[in-house]
């Protein structure tokens, strides 16, 4: 099993396109501080300025 | 201990059509050629009979005739699935429920749930009660499905009310949620 954010290059790692950018996002955040907390914060505030990314989900 | 189900339910895999065949009405995440996709197992006649149906009620019947024709001849990997996946989860579920717990760092305490088979290769959820897995999956692929909606599952529990007191729209919501599901 994978830990979350390891790695992203197999299939299932990938994810779905649209969530590319805020998966980018979120590995680097993860890498830099390991608590969920802080990632849920940061990617709440990352989607708030990309609506651009989610807007047609 | 989590108590994961694994069973098939006519209507639960034919409502999966009605959503996916007939008319999609998923959310489809950039994914470009999911229609085409969630279509690979169905021949070109069964196809057009559903896309074609006049209404909803035409389009559950077609369903049902084409789902009752396989399962009349696909009922044992039914049941050949829920024994290698029962077994299979059982093997990995304690390494499952730890890991969770540590990136989510909390308790894996999720109501039990069933996850219903289903023939297409799209797997849609309802929290907390259930998911599908596709019989057309091999046994790791299979596995995966679990672990990516249990991880929703985890997600929704603990951290649903949190992004709505934050006021996350429905699709910024669903955008983290799969953005954090790396299953």
């Amino acid at each position: 099993m994978t830990p979350p954010f390891n790695k992203i290059n197999t299939l299932y790692e990938q994810g779905y396109p649209q969530e590319q950018e805020l998966r980018q996002f979120m590995l680097k955040t993860y890498q830099q501080n390991h608590k969920f907390i802080s990632l849920l914060n940061n990617s709440i505030k990352w989607v708030k300025n990309h609506q651009e990314f989610i807007s047609n989900i | 201990m989590f108590n994961l189900t694994f069973s098939y339910n006519l209507n639960k895999d034919l409502n999966n059509y009605l959503n996916t065949i007939y008319k999609f009405r998923y959310l489809k995440h950039g994914r470009k050629n999911i229609e085409k996709t969630v279509s690979k197992y169905l021949s070109k006649q069964e196809l057009t009979k559903i896309k074609t149906s006049k209404n909803q009620k035409a389009a559950t019947l077609e369903i049902k005739k084409i789902l009752l024709k396989w399962l009349a001849k696909n009922q044992d990997l039914i049941n050949l699935n829920q024994k290698s996946l029962t077994e299979s989860w059982n093997n990995r579920q304690d390494k499952f429920v730890t890991f969770s717990e540590e990136f989510f760092e909390k308790k894996f305490n999720l109501l039990p749930a069933t996850a219903y088979f289903t023939t297409l290769p799209i797997c849609p959820y309802y929290y907390p009660d259930w998911f599908m897995i596709s019989i057309k999956e091999g046994l790791e692929g299979q596995l995966h499905t679990i672990y990516h909606e249990l991880f929703h599952f985890m997600f929704i529990k603990h951290y649903g009310n949190y992004c709505n007191n934050k006021h996350l729209t429905q699709l910024e919501f669903e955008s983290i949620k799969e953005a954090l599901t790396v299953f």
